[in-house]
């Protein structure tokens, strides 16, 4: 008795291994993720049907004989199918089961066998009604109430009936537990797999998104890049580098040089906030800037002009948008700078006789603000060897690990150390020194300087 | 690393967001969400309590023209108070200290309210 039930517990645990294995195994081949896809092929099916139905092979295999009777976990297979598969699949499965359950013969051949058929199509039946496989709670469920069936079904069709009830009695609760049990461990893997393909698929569709939109943004950094100057136009007497780093694909910096009648000018800006807003603020503000400045030549009323289009045309009064400019222009002959600061940063001018350093203040609110304003003009001479550096807050305002800002004054001895090298030359330097000061920290803000250098 | 809060008060009937932080691109957002709240609650002065503000960026000032002209659209007023010297000097820099109303400190900010 002791040795029946160990030998019992044993085919039990042999039985549930298989079927573990089992279901691993084909719950991760190609062929049931078709299925699960909904995009069955007749390979795969063929495939699925001839692996269940040997599930089910096995399960009567597997079954202890009580008095002819086989107790058996024949059904779990075409269940399984049916439910995970469809009926095609199901159907397959269950008459694979059936025609080695009626080639096993004894009393209840017949019954077995159509029921074992049932269990294919009723799962079938059941993933049609639900359209997919109807989760762990149901299957398990379902499995046992067709054992249920699968006893009453024994009663009614296998003679002669007191032996049929006799081993009904028997097999009734080993039954529905063996099928239950069974049935959960499938279910368990099987929606396992189906939440992972459903991750995954959400996460390649992600992944599709992400790469459109950064193909997009390439775009729009190309078109961007388009707005600034191919090349800085030389003008005899100086030297002149200028850069703009953004701090993400597109950026809020811009700056632009244009040539008139032997002056040259020059326009360094910064538009409010960063990344894809900034950046087509920073497109509209640059075109109304240019529009503005080509048929006055003369004085700085542009600006004026600039700003009014700005307030007019953007909705910056209600985006609360904002662009700080500083336009310059250099006279060739007498070597003098005009300039306006519309609230940008003041730039550094480095006077070579003096070795020191002047700051060119704000001469007018930052466009955009206000419909309106006036922006003063002022005028300065410079000498051989002096330096101007124009730059946005993307400098002063970088931070190092610790939280501090570069600050106006490291910039400033980034420049005095500097100042006696080429235009070129200074904008690395001060560019070096802010990646020294930085070191590992990312940048967080577009970054724009020009250097002119007055030839010595 | 970027951090702000907004404290919500009333006093005399006003409106007072005590902020404290650093208002930056990401912060922004949030004090942007406060103050667009209060607006759509159709009030007409508020007062932003800055003692405790250490930096404003750009996006930080963009927010308060934004706010500034929907309530001086309806007659109203953004009121600051308490500046630090550095977001004094982000007023300054870009001109943005001559559209708003600035007051040494939150109580004499309501008081010019209540005359």
């Amino acid at each position: 008795m002791t040795n029946s039930l160990i030998n019992d517990s044993l085919i039990l645990l042999q039985a549930v291994s298989v079927i573990v294995v089992a279901a691993l195994l084909i719950s991760h081949s190609p062929y049931f993720t078709q299925i699960i896809e909904g995009r069955p092929t007749t390979k795969s099916r063929l495939l699925l049907i001839l692996f269940f139905g040997l599930v089910s092979i096995y399960g009567s295999v597997i079954g202890i004989n009580v008095f002819g009777a086989i107790i058996n976990v024949r059904d779990l297979g075409p269940l399984v199918a049916g439910l995970a598969c469809g009926p095609v699949v199901g159907l397959g499965a269950g008459l694979i089961g059936a025609a080695f359950r009626f080639s096993e013969g004894g009393f209840t051949a017949m019954a077995c066998s159509i029921i074992v058929t049932l269990a294919g199509l009723f799962g079938g039946l059941v993933y049609l009604h639900k359209g997919r496989f109807p989760g762990i709670v149901f299957s398990t469920a379902f499995a046992g109430l067709f054992e249920i069936f699968h006893m009453l079904m024994t009663l009614a069709l296998s003679r002669p009936f007191d032996l049929a009830l006799h081993v009904v009695e028997q097999a009734f609760g080993p039954m529905i537990l063996a099928n239950g049990a069974g049935m959960l461990i499938f279910a368990f893997i099987i929606a396992n797999v189906i939440r992972e393909r459903e991750t995954m698929r959400e996460r390649d569709r992600y992944q599709l998104e992400l790469q459109i939109k950064q193909a997009e943004m390439v775009v729009a950094a190309d078109i961007q890049k388009s707005f600034l100057p191919g090349k800085i136009p030389s003008l005899k007497g100086f030297d002149i580098a200028a850069t703009t780093i953004p701090a993400r694909e597109v950026g809020g910096d811009f700056y632009d040089f244009a040539l008139q009648d032997g002056n040259l000018q020059f326009v360094i800006a910064d538009v409010s906030g960063k990344g894809v807003p900034a950046a087509l603020f920073m497109a509209l503000s640059r075109i109304i800037v240019r529009a503005c400045s080509a048929p006055l030549r003369g004085g700085f009323e542009r600006l004026k002009c600039a700003n009014n289009m700005i307030v007019d045309d953007s909705g910056s009064a209600t985006s609360g948008m904002f662009v700080t400019l500083f336009l310059g222009r250099l006279n060739q002959k007498d070597h003098s700078l005009e300039y306006v600061n519309a609230g940008h940063n003041p730039p550094l001018l480095f006077r070579a006789d003096l070795n020191s350093i002047e700051r060119m203040d704000v001469t007018g609110a930052a466009l955009g603000m206000m419909a309106d304003m006036e922006y003063e003009q002022r005028q300065l001479a410079l000498k051989p060897g002096d330096v101007l550096l124009s730059y946005t807050d993307g400098i002063v305002e970088a931070m190092n690990g610790q939280e501090e800002f570069f600050g106006e004054n490291r910039l400033r001895s980034a420049l005095v150390a500097a100042a006696r090298l080429s235009a070129q030359g200074i904008l690395d330097s001060v560019l070096h020194e802010l990646g020294q000061f930085t070191k590992g920290v990312e940048q967080s803000d577009d970054i724009t300087a020009i250097v002119i250098k007055v030839d010595g | 690393m970027s951090k702000m809060e907004i404290i919500h008060s009333l006093i005399e009937d006003i409106p007072v967001l005590f902020v404290s932080g650093k208002i930056d691109a990401v912060t922004s957002k949030d004090l942007e969400t406060a103050l667009t709240g209060l607006i759509d609650k159709n009030k007409k002065f508020l007062v932003i309590d800055m003692e405790k503000v250490e930096f404003l960026s750009s996006s930080g000032l963009r927010v308060l023209m934004a706010s500034l002209s929907k309530l001086k659209h309806r007659d109203g007023d953004l009121l600051l108070a308490a500046l630090q010297p550095f977001v004094k000097d982000v007023f300054f820099l870009t001109g943005a200290n001559r559209f708003f109303s600035i007051y040494p400190s939150q109580g004499e900010a309501i008081k010019s309210l209540q005359t």
